[in-house]
């Protein structure tokens, strides 16, 4: 009997914190890893209507600034994430990390007013799309962002051992990843 | 996110907050204030301003707007945004009483229940835009539909309900969520409050499918074929945003449910012992996680080309590429539905046998590999495209998949021969369901043939053909499971004469409509026609009348659960004599499902004289007291 | 005992279904065929449905038997064994064994056969196929028209003035078949996918803007769509509102009737241009 009880204490979330939060990250996992299918569409539909072409009116320089501003964001964001886990509270760092977000969606917005190809021309397509989504998943990432800062005005981070804090880094992380690869796959391959 | 907030506040301080309205009700009214900001914020920024109001563009958004307002409006608001930014929220969770069904709750069975009356909402709805078909299709010219694009509308509304809202959901977030947790002795759900909103998702998915037609008629069928989808009117801009709300629900479910059944498991509910819903419910996820994904990026860039409007899919571009990557998800999507049906087969059966689970490994392995192989056999959807060898190994997997199917029924034969067999309405359901599927998988076998499949591919061949496999596993089986869950659910019994007649009088009428469609495909009826050259109208008519019947059989099963429901006989805790944990509480469950943690200490498949009580309550003082009432092992009664 | 007697029962049912299946598969289960893939398609269809006779009836039969031999009946509470059975070699065996057994038969024939069979008379190289008679077949929303280029015939009507295709009896044709539009107005690519589906004939192609496919098939019976509505051209693809009525008559014909209709035709074509 002794061994049974000893097994259900670390058997359900209830009792194990541990267990509780390897759910919550393995959710989290499985989402963003989900959200690399359409990822994987987008890049077969860029080889098969336009193979390798980039046109040359799609300014290159611009998007690169984008993905950079992301990747800075990615570092620090990813930094919060796993201080979150080892029950750090690195919060303040979200708006650095925020901020870079949105000055990736001003250069990305700035360079979508620029039509740099019609729609109607292939490139043009694949590149609004491809962007268009990565956009989309950066506005999701980023209310998300917004919650973790407000919620840090009225709630103790500590409380809830720090998982909401890693919960939005690390889907923020992941939607850099998205961003990063999405201008690879459109400029450099 | 938040989801360690998933205990409601329950501070005793804190006066349980009443919403000035209605949830649902104000659910509308802000999902009507969204839809007008987001439409008007499009018109401002419009550059063309001899637009009327609503255009493609600004429904689009504001369909968007209206889903938060609506989502926000029946309590996500409160309930999650709230707390979400960290504001305090005065928002406590109904526990008892009808209101708890019309708003956000985070309590599974709640959300099961919500789920189920959605896709039974849906069911409806759509039944009843089946049944102006066969209206239509009495005659062999146009009546009671004035244009051929408002029939082949409702051709589409009809399959994209069904499909989307009622096969995707009644077995998967219904009892998915409503059983899974207590079958696998957990007290709750791995992501209660996601699961909460995405619920929501449904009704607001069935409303705009169904009224899409205030945008215009659309003619593809739930298919959406490029590039005939782009040309249509705006209509079927409503079908990618209904199709992309269904779908995002079908999608948390199934995380919701394989996170769930990966760690909420009670102790001793090893993966040997995990019940075969469960395991219907983790590989069927797999399938959702992986394919849903896909669709929806697809059916994101249908909504662009028809939008903005791009090229991808049409002559200039590659119109096969659309379907590849339709059917890449369509036919893995069947899976979706059948996959819990072959898994609940086996629940049910050995219980109503009280015999063991004959080859359990067998009916595992067959799920599994139904699953796997389901990734391989989209193209044979796609044989009219094809003119050389790649046909072969999509025929030779189409085949295969025939083979793991197999297994279902060889476990629930081998389990059923010799056994005490009782026949009872599940069962008797649950037998029917496998005669259809069997009917609709024998007819499988003739268009997996490619040879046959390019005469039969598109007429009433095939449409008999899913028929049978859709309504014969999710429809038959769902019945099944609502009246062997029954009183769990809601502590009372049916009538076992009505639940016995209705179903025999379902099973009379589904055969009598659907197995004609066959007769009618072989002889020359194709799809997506409310008007068919003369020969074909005798046997048209005559499937009518049977599809009339058919839709009172339904209703009267409808009337007769909804009776049962509030009227039945008391039931008790376990009427079935069953040995999985959900009849190891009381009827209906408490709010955590069990009074104390249970612990699963034997199979949950294997009867016999001297076989142990599966379930325990181990925590220690229920120990204690049963050692104080000398009466060890017994498990209490909640 | 229980299991013999079963399998006696279902070897002496599955016998009686399969005598009474013989009288479809005389009067030919696919209604009416009319062309050399028909034949094919209508073999293929008799040998899996004699296939599947004995599967269906196992598992029907079981259902029964245990509705039967091992009910129990109501308010009787019969006495659980020790033990039940959980699994059987042979049952399981002879399940996995003989399901894999049928569909790999399945795979070889008719599946592979039947395809491989098609696909050498698809060839545009088999001596069959080159002399066969051309026709441009073009699905426009919503029409299909029939164009002969060895006769010089752009667009084939009957005495209503709808579109119409006719063939000489046993003779090879080569259908080149494309989806766009040559009426309209402006952008004659805009056009959506559509099925060619001849019901007599046992087959259909789908059509797809873009693509020009090419389908060999030779019609094997006189016949008109007077004489049954079966011999007709058919969209089978939904390409919207007015595909219920993208139909057209095909008649089958003698080699005389054929050169007879074909300077008919021509007659016709210089007389309104």
């Amino acid at each position: 009997m002794a061994s049974r009880n000893l097994a259900s204490t670390t058997e359900t979330i209830e009792k194990n914190p541990v267990l509780r939060r390897k759910m919550n990250r393995f959710g989290m996992s499985v989402f963003i890893l989900s959200q690399l299918v359409p990822l994987v569409v987008l890049i077969d539909m860029r080889y098969l209507f336009v193979g390798t072409y980039v046109s040359p009116r799609a300014s290159q320089a611009i998007a690169l600034i984008a993905a950079v501003f992301m990747l800075a964001s990615l570092v620090v964001a990813w930094t919060v994430k796993s201080g979150a886990a080892h029950g750090e509270n690195r919060t303040p760092r979200l708006k650095l990390a925020g901020l870079l977000g949105v000055l990736a969606l001003l250069v990305t917005f700035y360079q979508w007013s620029l039509r740099l190809s019609p729609t109607t021309g292939r490139f043009g397509e694949v590149y609004y799309t491809m962007t268009g989504f990565a956009v989309f998943y950066a506005v999701v990432g980023l209310v998300g962002l917004l919650s973790a800062l407000s919620r840090a005005r009225f709630v103790d981070s500590a409380s809830d051992d720090h998982w909401h804090v890693e919960a939005v880094s690390y889907l923020w992380s992941g939607i850099a990843v998205i961003w990063i690869v999405t201008y690879i796959t459109l400029f450099w391959v | 996110m938040a989801q360690t907030l998933s205990t409601p506040s329950s501070s005793p301080d804190l006066k349980t907050h009443r919403a000035s309205m209605p949830p649902v009700l104000r659910g509308f009214l802000w999902a009507a204030v969204g839809f007008l900001v987001f439409n008007m914020a499009v018109d401002i920024v419009d550059p063309f301003r001899g637009h009327p109001f609503v255009t493609g563009p600004s429904a689009t958004l504001g369909w968007v707007g209206a889903l938060l307002g609506w989502l926000l409006g029946v309590g996500a608001f409160e309930g999650v945004a709230l707390p979400l930014f960290g504001y305090p929220s005065r928002w406590r969770e109904r526990t008892v009483g009808w209101r708890r069904y019309f708003e956000y709750s985070t309590d599974h069975k709640v959300i099961g229940l919500q789920y189920l009356g959605s896709a039974m909402g849906g069911f409806l709805i759509a039944g009843l835009v089946a049944l102006l078909m066969r209206w239509e299709l009495m005659s062999d010219h146009l009546t009671i539909f004035h244009y051929p694009s408002n029939y082949l509308t409702a051709v589409g509304i009809h399959g994209t309900i069904m499909m989307f809202s009622v096969a995707n959901v009644a077995l998967l977030g219904g009892f998915g969520n409503y059983m899974v947790p207590i079958m696998i002795g957990s007290r709750g759900t791995a992501f209660p409050k996601l699961s909460g909103i995405s619920v929501w998702l449904v009704p607001a998915g069935i409303l705009t499918v169904l009224f899409s037609p205030l945008l215009g008629a659309w003619t593809t069928g739930w298919r959406g074929y490029q590039p005939l989808a782009s040309q249509d009117p705006n209509g079927i801009l409503f079908y990618y945003l209904g199709v992309a709300a269904l779908t995002t629900s079908t999608f948390i479910v199934a995380l919701n449910m394989v996170t769930t059944i990966m760690f909420r498991r009670a102790p001793g509910m090893t993966w040997g012992r995990l019940p075969l819903f469960a395991w219907g419910q983790v590989t069927v996820g797999l399938l959702v996680l992986i394919w849903i994904p896909e669709i929806q990026a697809t059916f994101v860039m249908g909504l662009l080309e028809k939008l903005v409007p791009f090229n991808f899919f049409t002559a200039t571009g590659s119109v096969l590429s659309y379907l590849e990557l339709f059917w890449i998800f369509g036919h893995p999507e069947v899976y979706m539905i059948a996959v819990p049906v072959f898994a609940l087969w086996n629940e049910i059966i050995p219980v109503m046998s009280q015999k063991s689970l004959f080859a359990r490994e067998w009916a595992v392995i067959g799920l599994v590999f139904v699953m796997l192989l389901s990734g391989l056999v989209w193209a044979h959807h796609l044989f009219t495209n094809m003119r050389n060898s790649e046909i072969l190994p999509f025929a030779f997997f189409t085949e295969m998949i025939s083979i793991p199917t197999g297994f279902a029924y060889m476990a629930g034969i081998g389990t059923m021969w010799k056994g005490h067999v009782r026949l009872t309405t599940p069962m008797l359901l649950v037998l029917m369901s496998m005669f259809n599927f069997l009917i609709g998988g024998l007819t499988g076998v003739f268009l997996a043939d490619p040879i046959v499949n390019l005469q039969l591919h598109d007429t009433f061949w095939v449409v008999g053909h899913f028929h049978y496999t859709v309504i014969g596993s999710i429809v038959f089986t769902g019945l099944a499971a609502v009246y062997y869950w029954l009183p769990k659910m809601s502590g009372r019994m049916y009538s076992e004469f009505w639940g016995k007649f209705l179903a025999i009088t379902l099973f009379i009428f589904f055969n009598g409509t659907f197995s004609q469609f066959f007769l009618l495909g072989l002889h020359g009826m194709n799809r997506w026609v409310p008007a068919y050259p003369a020969y074909l109208q005798p046997m048209n008519f005559e499937v009518s009348i049977f599809a009339f019947l058919l839709g009172f059989a339904f209703v009267g099963h409808f009337v007769h659960i909804i009776w049962a429901w509030r009227k039945g006989a008391k039931a008790p805790d376990n009427p079935w004599q069953a040995r999985t944990p959900e009849w190891f509480t009381s009827s209906p469950p408490p709010r955590e499902n069990f009074p104390v943690q249970p612990e699963i200490v034997s199979s949950l498949y294997i009867y016999g004289a001297e076989q142990p009580v599966s379930v325990h309550m181990s925590a220690e003082q229920e120990l204690a007291a049963a050692r104080d009432s000398g009466e060890g092992g017994e498990y209490p009664h909640g | 005992m229980e299991s013999i007697v079963f399998g006696i029962v279902w070897i002496v049912l599955s016998a009686i279904v399969e005598w009474l299946a013989r009288i479809p598969i005389s009067h030919d289960p696919l209604y009416y065929t009319a062309s050399n893939i028909g034949l094919m398609v209508e073999h293929a269809f008799d040998f899996i449905l004699v296939v599947l006779i004995p599967i269906f009836v196992f598992v029907v039969l079981g259902f029964v038997w245990t509705m039967v031999r091992f009910r129990v009946k109501k308010g009787e509470k019969p006495q659980l064994p020790k033990h039940w059975a959980r699994s059987n070699r042979w049952f399981v065996g002879v399940w996995v064994i003989g399901s894999v057994v049928v569909n790999l038969l399945f795979v070889l024939h008719p599946t592979t056969t039947a395809t491989e069979h098609f696909f050498a008379l698809e060839q545009p190289s088999a001596p069959q196929n080159r002399h066969a008679v051309v026709v441009d077949v073009t699905a426009r929303q919503w029409e299909w028209i029939f164009s002969y280029p060895q006769y010089h015939l752009t667009q084939t009507l009957n005495a209503n003035g709808q579109d119409m295709l006719e063939l000489p009896v046993n003779r090879t044709v080569k259908l080149v078949l494309r989806s766009y539009d040559p009426f309209h107005t402006y952008d004659q690519y805009a056009d959506v996918i559509h099925s060619f589906w001849v019901p007599s004939w046992g087959i259909k192609e789908d059509v797809i803007p873009g693509e020009t496919r090419i389908l060999y098939i030779k019609p094997t019976k006189i016949t008109s769509f007077a004489q049954n509505p079966m011999s007709r051209v058919q969209c089978a693809e939904v390409c919207g509102p007015g595909h219920p009525w993208m139909e057209a008559p095909l008649n089958v014909v003698s080699a005389s009737a054929f050169q007879h209709w074909i300077a008919q035709q021509q007659a016709l074509q210089s007389s309104s241009s």
